[in-house]
């Protein structure tokens, strides 16, 4: 309410003004009653009777008389009840009637101090009046409904753009509104595009000139909220046909640079069907022309879409200057700059950190460990520069769902989750490809045809859940169907077709399933043009390996097959497992690292070039890495075997001594290191000597590779 | 010129709370104390918006809306009922009659500007 | 509404001033359907329009269209006054392309070009 109104608006006013009239209606209530009494099918005192306490009910309310509104109303429907023939006036009627009107005099006596009321004796009363309505009477039971709060409650709502359409009555002129008044409101609610559709106004013999042939086409973007459209109709919804649908505007935001072609726009507002536009040969001409003249559309859809085109590019720009304004662009190269800058000063501070404890001068440690804290602030805080949510790509992912699933004929919902978690940008920029070839293989592979969930008793729509969270230096992505889960029995036999395993292999559920990420395996018994092209997977596996993450699988037949990928925050530290061999230092990642193991030389047994070390019973393949790079020096007779675990095969690595855990800043290599298979960066240790970090799911490929070669 | 509106209700408390309600909001408010009243009103002036209750002792509000219909002047006019609770057979009446809206008493003064301010820019 | 109307040949030239609302559609339509059935060719034009509605939108969409089907001519002018550019702006009349062939070009409600 505005200040002004607050001055001009005193309740109590008004509640003096009515004080005169509100005896008065308890007057006429009681004269109204006697006569009645003695004159009970007299219908006109039974309107007077009612009259009497609508009023009473109506602008007692409007004083704030809430007690008296509500006890009003009370008897009012007993009042209603006899003025429809469902209830005869009868002596205890009346006699319960007036004992009301002394309730109601007790009550305004209270509300102008004049005396007191009993609000246990109201409420028998109205206790009382109830008995006499016929059974499941419901004309009037509803209470009168308290005008809503003044003082609303601004709710922070999100930006969502619906389409719609608005046919007033022909005769909405006639009805005291103006359609062009709705249209002004909507305009009020958000960025809004009208279109008027005149394909129904007829020629001047026909045109009754004060009707209304026109309706709208509208597209509204605002943060206001369904309802709130919903009440810009409340007057018109009756006479009107009113449909509101909000529609997926994100998709098309974040669907790339280039608008939405017009014909697209058609279909996905139901004017055209796909096959309308398939093979479509538009020429030199506009495709809108095209297909009104082939009487595909009609010129005023046309026009909408044509609207609606310009709304979503308007929205785009904007969005683009919200996000500008809110942020600075500043080139890649600059960002990766500051974060190898950073690297090095973590490497100095290692270095000061240790010189300061060598020197064991007071001063100099509490110095130093003041720069460690702020170096290691200034990491985290560079760190999160570089990263951006998850839902920068997510979003991409709808569109490429509703597409597929279109040409496949399937049903599918996209769910997504976690959407602003946040992960380097290099790593979402290698996401992408993955991510999409995994949701195509859902809709392609995973869920089933409408009419075969149906029939398994699914519902219809497949979904998909594509879900992102942060668990510890991780952040595991997941994505998951309902649909009919991958078949254990096609790739096994799929699996020994392409030579994979043998016959006598027993391999785990969990075993089977990886075999998937295998090269060249591809389950689909037909090829299709969407996820069969003999590269499957494998890519999948490929990627993620390079982000050193990891991929998981669990399926169930008939419900659904979940694959759950865990990648590394940044691909610019990690945590490090610091190795020696001969004067040269390895880092292997700490996430992939299982064990430590001694191993002696007696122990070593090899045959035919195959090295395997006991562990517990397991046979555990190792290699040297000393052999591997070509380390110089003579082999300790005591080596330590770092056993790592990738994709549920465990091979151990030979170092000649464990350092131990090691905040590691990756560098890319050297020149001089470039093209050395099984080496992924380098790293600076705190005394300045350089440590290779090992590309371990390389080097256990080639393990892999040599295994089956021999098989 | 102000934009005015007629409050036909037999309860003065409904027409002073109508009245109180729009001061300071640039409408220029007349009150009748029923469609007689209203009618004689109507001869000296043009409204341009018409409030109405719905249960008055002389005429039927249903029956004011129709004859407002009637006439040249208001055939095109807005005009709002007064009704107690949301009683869809009363309502549609209305309707059929010509009503353009309704307010659903009681009604607080910010919720008469809003509906009145639909109809008036 | 004040109307004026005069006959130039076979051109009936009619000028409209005052408001354009509802209230005069009916006789706004009586004018121009005899104005169509006397000429082969309709001027309207517009002057000081006050008030105007949807329904004088609606009346020359019509008006146009009976002319195109007919071979006749509808010109109108005027409609750049305020209150109309404003009408035909919030009623969401502008269209890209003329609704028939033969009103391709000469539809009232053309976007001008360069103003988007």
């Amino acid at each position: 309410m505005s200040d002004d109104l607050n001055d001009g608006f005193d309740l109590n006013v008004l509640r003096e003004m009515f004080k005169a009239e509100a005896y008065e209606l308890v007057a006429e209530l009681e004269s109204a009653l006697l006569a009645l009494d003695q004159s009970p099918q007299d219908k006109d005192l039974i309107g007077r009777v009612f009259r009497a306490l609508h009023t009473i009910k109506g602008s007692g309310g409007a004083c704030g008389f809430e007690d008296i509104s509500n006890f009003a109303h009370e008897v009012e429907a007993v009042y209603d009840a006899i003025r429809n023939d469902q209830l005869a006036v009868t002596k205890e009627i009346i006699n319960a009637t007036l004992a009301a009107r002394d309730q109601i005099t007790a009550l305004f006596n209270r509300h102008y101090n004049l005396g007191d009321a009993q609000d246990d004796a109201t409420e028998q009363v109205a206790v009382q009046l109830r008995r006499f309505l016929p059974a499941g009477y419901v004309g009037k039971s509803k209470k009168p409904k308290p005008a809503p709060p003044v003082v609303v409650v601004p709710e922070v709502r999100m930006q969502a753009t619906y389409r719609i359409r608005f046919r007033p009555a022909h005769n909405i002129f006639q009805l005291g509104t103006d359609p062009g008044r709705v249209l002004e409101e909507l305009r009020g609610l958000g960025s809004c595009k009208i279109v008027a559709q005149l394909n129904e106004i007829p020629g001047l013999d026909g045109l009754e000139a004060e009707q209304c042939y026109v309706y709208w086409d509208i597209i509204l973007t605002t943060d206001r909220g369904l309802d709130a459209i919903k009440d810009v109709f409340i007057f018109v919804e009756d006479v009107s046909e009113v449909k509101i649908e909000q529609f997926d505007v994100d998709a098309l935001l974040s669907g790339g640079e280039e608008a939405q072609r017009l014909g697209d726009i058609l279909v996905e507002r139901g004017d055209l069907r796909p096959e309308d536009i398939k093979g479509l040969n538009v020429g030199q001409k506009k495709i809108g022309e095209v297909l009104v003249e082939k009487g595909l559309v009609q010129h005023d859809q046309v026009e909408t879409a044509l609207t609606e085109q310009q709304h979503v590019r308007e929205l785009r720009r904007e969005r683009q200057k919200t996000e500008e304004m809110s942020s600075i662009r500043v080139a890649s190269p600059k960002l990766d700059k500051l974060v190898d800058l950073v690297g090095e000063l973590v490497t100095v501070q290692a270095r000061l950190s240790q010189a300061s404890l060598i020197a064991n001068d007071g001063t100099f440690i509490s110095i130093a460990e003041e720069v460690e804290r702020l170096t290691a602030e200034l990491r985290d805080n560079t760190m999160s520069i570089r990263m951006l949510p998850i839902g920068t790509i997510f979003n991409k992912f709808k569109r490429v769902a509703r597409d597929l699933s279109q040409n496949l004929g399937k049903a599918v919902e996209l769910v997504m989750e976690g959407t602003e978690t946040e992960l380097d940008k290099t790593v979402i920029e290698k996401l992408h490809d993955p991510l999409v070839h995994l949701i195509r293989n859902c809709i392609d592979h995973g869920i089933e045809m409408p009419g075969d969930r149906v029939a398994a008793g699914k519902p219809r729509h497949g979904t998909i859940h594509l879900s992102a969270v942060h668990s510890g230096a991780h952040v595991l992505i997941t994505i998951s169907d309902d649909g009919g889960g991958m078949n254990t029995d096609s790739i096994r036999k799929k699996a020994l077709e392409k030579e994979l395993i043998t016959p006598e292999d027993s391999l785990s559920e969990k075993e089977l399933f990886s075999l998937v990420l295998l090269p060249g395996f591809s389950t689909a018994s037909q090829v299709t043009d969407v996820s069969g092209r003999g590269v499957g997977m494998d890519v999948v596996k490929q990627a993620i390996d390079a982000l050193r993450g990891t991929i998981d699988i669990e399926s169930t037949r008939g419900a659904g097959t979940t694959i759950t990928l865990s990648l590394p925050l940044t691909l610019a530290i990690i945590d490090g497992f610091l190795t020696k061999i001969g004067g040269g230092y390895f880092v292997f990642p700490l996430s992939l690292v299982d064990e430590c193991v001694e191993l002696k030389a007696s122990e070593e047994r090899s045959a035919s070039g195959r090295t395997l070390l006991p562990v517990r019973g397991e046979l555990v393949p190792y290699i040297l890495l000393r052999d591997r790079f070509a380390v110089e020096g003579a082999r300790p007779p005591i080596e330590q075997v770092v056993i790592v675990k990738v994709d549920a095969l465990r091979v151990g690595f030979v170092v000649d001594h464990i350092v131990g855990g090691h905040q590691t800043v990756i560098k890319s290599l050297g020149k001089m290191y470039k093209g050395v298979e099984g080496l992924s960066g380098a790293t600076i240790l705190g005394d300045g000597s350089v440590a290779l970090i090992l590309d371990v799911p390389k080097l256990v490929q080639g393990v892999e590779r040599e295994e089956t070669g021999i098989a | 010129m102000d934009k005015a509106f007629l409050v036909v209700d037999d309860s003065a408390a409904i027409r002073q709370l109508v009245t109180l309600a729009v001061k300071g909001s640039g409408y220029d408010v007349v009150t009748a104390s029923g469609p007689k009243e209203a009618l004689s009103l109507l001869s000296s002036r043009k409204f341009d918006l018409v409030i109405t209750d719905l249960n008055m002792p002389e005429t039927d509000g249903i029956e004011f809306i129709r004859m407002l219909r009637g006439m040249t002047d208001y055939k095109f006019t807005p005009i709002i009922m007064l009704t107690t609770e949301v009683q869809d057979a009363k309502k549609r009446e209305g309707r059929a009659a010509g009503a353009s809206g309704w307010i659903v008493k009681p009604f607080s003064a910010e919720q008469i500007l809003d509906v009145v301010r639909r109809f008036l820019a | 509404m004040n109307i004026k109307q005069h006959r130039n040949g076979d051109r009936e030239i009619i000028s409209v001033s005052g408001a354009a609302t509802v209230a005069e559609a009916a006789s706004l339509k009586q004018v121009l359907l005899s104005a169509f059935q006397q000429a082969g060719e309709v001027e309207l034009t517009f002057e000081a329009i006050g008030d105007a509605d949807l329904t004088v939108l609606q009346l020359l969409c019509s008006a146009h269209r009976s002319a195109a089907d007919h071979g006749k001519k509808l010109v109108v002018k005027g409609l750049d006054q305020e209150p109309l550019v404003r009408l035909i702006g919030q009623m969401g009349f502008t269209r890209h392309v003329g609704c028939r062939e033969t009103t391709r070009t000469t539809c009232f409600w053309l976007c001008k070009q360069g103003a988007h």
